[in-house]
């Protein structure tokens, strides 16, 4: 349809052109003269070669380059008009013809310009349009020939091609209907931000005044180069005051509310920024940081900040802010009992104040008095809970709109993520950071404790430790001496690296005081001397320290908050837990330990057994989230004394492996089983 | 898995805080946080409620040992109170009751700060 509409009329024009040719083959009509070739070549050339660079310029500088023209113009023909009144009556001159030239150029560019300018969100019949338009003018500026220049041309049809005639009606009623309904193409002016609108405007003027000034000025161009010249460019021109005209009427409907476009368009520039730039960022303080200057941007506000509730903590906490005065900032350093956090912690919605000074909700703040202004405050909500609020002040009453309350709280959504994003990446640097410490921790407990179980050929002994993933300060040791056997078991309360680091103390200590012919409660009251001094507060150490007399067969053995000894007597078919006093090493000061500490002696023979253990024995967990138990661990030792040390061993682990079933184990596990020969 | 809460509330000045579930290495940070906030308010009185306790480990003994030396040159106590068997054993092996004052009811831990 497009299509042949346009072939149409071009085949229209060119029979009508060869009618014309041909009819008037002796007349002076200038259509195909070498000038008005020219002519059409300049303006062609120029409309055609402009492209390459008219494409890469911006709507407004689209304008501001017709406008430029316009002006160049306008001022060589001041120049010109001045200089020489008479320059332009001759027939044929230098000057004169550049002029032509240049007028031609401009055509050429501007019309490209505003073809452009048209084609700004264009529909289908848009650029047809505007090539139809094209078509026109350039048919009128060839075909039509007015006979107010007093040109020879006899047409031989008048009532075709003459003056009166129906063909130059229609070409220019044409063509003017294709000025019009091209003037009404001004979609670009929506794209314009308010200052660019009102410079347009200006330039619109100044064109149109220009462009008329011009008008008047070049019917030389109908003596100089031809009446074709003049048509083309009158008509353009022409055309340009048109559209200019039609350009300064919208602004001016547009104009009262273009600043409120404008600040849309920013809002939704700085949102989508933001969403770009923020998902990205997993360092807490820089998503603060953004999170703050778009809040400030968005809504234009003088200050913001932001609080948010710390894990595991109940009331919030200020974490950043961007401009807020300091008189401020210190009530909200602790804002939990604030009136303005409890009715969002109650509501949770947003909460809009347009005048501080007389709004209940925020009335307990004395500090809002020394200037007064605007709130808005929007809760940080993920998974229904309340991560914290964001804060916005103007220092104007009535600051805030329903806008700004909408766009912050879609900001504040993808705001609640970025944090939760950052808070989540820190969290598992931290948790690579205490998983590496930990390893740390589990090879340094694995060397303290001992290779091997001593080799005494009076007693039989099994010793294992079964760390739990996370280290929980079990250890056990040796001390060979001679006619003797130490042995120690303990607990340290910590974890990780501080926990080993006092599993090592502990051990130094008993190697080093163990050398000294002491009894065990001496050496633990010297070993809890040094630890008390040195162990934090938080910090201590159960340990069990007993030494088997060889000679004399006897188990002497101190316990510092430890398990109890798990004493089979052979003889008897009996079990004992026997628990002397004492409280764990590192809780009190040297006289209160010595004071209630208490040793006890167990005479042994061949058949008897000790069990020495962690709590992680009896405290093993099953899914239920009951514990193993001393009494368990007493069955398993009463139905299987007649067997070795290490079976007895592996027969309580087996049950408590059988007891935890698919539990995770939570603390260390240690277990001794001695067994006299 | 395993939840730990604290609650607070006063009875005759003194501030008692209830504990629930397990506390172990993992859960003794808001206990932790919950007696740091009756220090930062000058609260020095304090008695904890183990009534609701399941299970209790080295490391939430640590965070009574850490505050009680500060406490008392205040003035002031933790006092504990309705322990099940199990954690009153844990407690007593480690020597604990030397160190604080444990009773069966409330009102008892409560009446010898009043006393």
């Amino acid at each position: 349809m497009k299509k042949s509409l346009i072939l149409g009329t071009a085949l229209l024009i060119v029979i009508l052109m060869i009618a014309e040719f041909y009819l008037n083959q002796n007349s002076s009509v200038d259509v195909f003269s070498p000038r008005t070739l020219v002519i059409a070549f300049m303006v062609l050339f120029s409309y055609f070669i402009s492209r390459s660079w008219t494409q890469s310029l911006s709507i407004y500088g689209k304008v501001k380059i017709i406008f430029a023209l316009n002006l160049l113009l306008g001022a060589i023909y001041y120049f010109c008009a001045l200089s020489s009144k008479s320059f332009f009556d001759d027939n044929f001159n230098i000057l004169g013809f550049i002029i032509l030239m240049l007028d031609l150029t401009y055509i050429g560019v501007s019309l490209r310009l505003v073809h452009e300018l048209i084609i700004v969100q264009r529909k289908k019949s848009t650029t047809r349009n505007f090539v139809l338009f094209l078509v026109f003018l350039f048919s009128f500026s060839f075909f039509v020939q007015p006979d107010q220049f007093n040109t020879t041309v006899k047409p031989s049809f008048p009532f075709i091609m003459g003056p009166d005639g129906f063909f130059p009606s229609l070409l220019t009623t044409l063509m003017i209907f294709g000025m019009v309904i091209n003037s009404f193409r001004l979609k670009w002016i929506k794209f314009l931000n308010k200052g660019q609108k009102i410079k347009t405007l200006f330039q619109s003027s100044v064109i149109i005044l220009i462009s008329t000034l011009l008008i008047s000025k070049s019917a030389f161009l109908a003596d100089a180069a031809g009446a074709v010249s003049f048509r083309l460019f009158a008509s353009s021109v022409f055309f340009l005051n048109i559209y200019f005209s039609f350009t300064i009427i919208l602004i001016l409907l547009y104009l009262p509310t273009a600043g409120i476009l404008d600040r849309k368009a920013k809002e939704l520039a700085s949102l989508q920024q933001l969403s770009r730039s923020m998902l990205g960022v997993f360092d807490l303080n820089k998503v603060f940081d953004i999170i703050l200057q778009q809040t400030i941007e968005i809504t234009g506000s003088n200050f913001s900040w932001l609080i948010l509730k710390e894990e595991g903590k109940k009331s919030f906490q200020l974490v950043a802010e961007n401009g807020m005065p300091e008189r401020i900032k210190e009530v909200f350093e602790n804002p939990g009992h604030l009136s303005v956090v409890k009715w969002i912690n109650e509501n949770k919605n947003v909460l809009m104040v347009d005048r501080i000074g007389k709004d209940s909700r925020v009335s307990d703040i004395e500090q809002w008095r020394h200037r007064a202004g605007s709130l808005l405050a929007i809760p940080l909500i993920s998974n229904k809970k309340i991560l914290g609020i964001l804060f916005a002040v103007k220092n104007t009453e009535y600051g805030f709109v329903a806008d700004d309350r909408s766009l912050l709280a879609m900001f504040v959504n993808n705001a609640a993520i970025a944090i939760e994003n950052a808070q989540l990446v820190e969290e598992s640097v931290a948790k690579e950071k205490y998983e590496q410490e930990l390893k740390v921790a589990h090879e340094a407990q694995m060397k303290l404790l001992p290779a091997k179980t001593p080799d005494i050929p009076s007693l039989e002994i099994s010793a294992t430790c079964i760390t739990a993933n996370e280290v929980g300060g079990d250890y056990y040791d040796f001390f060979k001496y001679k006619n003797s056997l130490g042995i120690a078991i303990g607990d340290v309360s910590g974890k990780g690296a501080e926990a080993a680091f006092y599993m090592a103390e502990g051990k130094g200590i008993l190697e080093s005081f163990g050398q000294i012919n002491q009894t065990p409660a001496e050496l633990l009251s010297l070993t809890n001397d040094v630890l008390y001094k040195t162990l934090d507060a938080k910090t201590f150490i159960s340990m069990l320290y007993g030494v088997f007399d060889l000679k004399k067969r006897v188990f002497r053995f101190a316990r510092a908050g430890h398990c109890p000894v798990l004493y089979w007597s052979g003889e008897e078919e009996t079990i004992y837990l026997v628990e002397p006093p004492g409280m764990a090493l590192g809780l009190v000061s040297g006289d209160i330990f010595k004071k209630t500490l208490d040793q006890a002696e167990i005479q042994y023979q061949k058949g008897d057994i000790f069990v020495l253990c962690t709590d992680g024995v009896t405290e093993a967990m099953n899914e239920e989230q009951e514990e193993f138990g001393e009494e368990q661990l007493c069955e398993v030792v009463s139905d299987h004394f007649k067997e070795s040390a290490e079976e007895i061993q592996s027969a309580i682990l087996m049950k408590i492996q059988e007891f935890v079933g698919g539990a995770s184990q939570h603390d260390d596990l240690s277990l001794m089983v001695i067994k006299p020969r | 898995m395993d939840s730990f809460e604290v609650s607070r509330r006063q009875k005759n000045e003194v501030e008692i805080l209830e504990i629930k579930g397990y506390l172990d290495a993992h859960t003794a940070p808001s206990l932790e946080n919950a007696i740091q906030e009756l220090i930062d308010s000058d609260t020095y009185q304090i008695v904890i409620n183990f009534r609701d306790l399941a299970y209790i480990s080295s490391a939430g003994l640590g965070v009574l040992m850490g505050f009680i030396e500060n406490i008392r040159e205040h003035g002031g106590d933790i006092k504990l109170c309705e322990m099940n068997e199990k954690i009153y054993r844990v407690f007593d092996l480690l020597g604990f009751p030397k160190i604080y004052d444990i009773t069966e009811k409330e009102e008892d831990a409560v009446q010898k700060f009043n006393r």
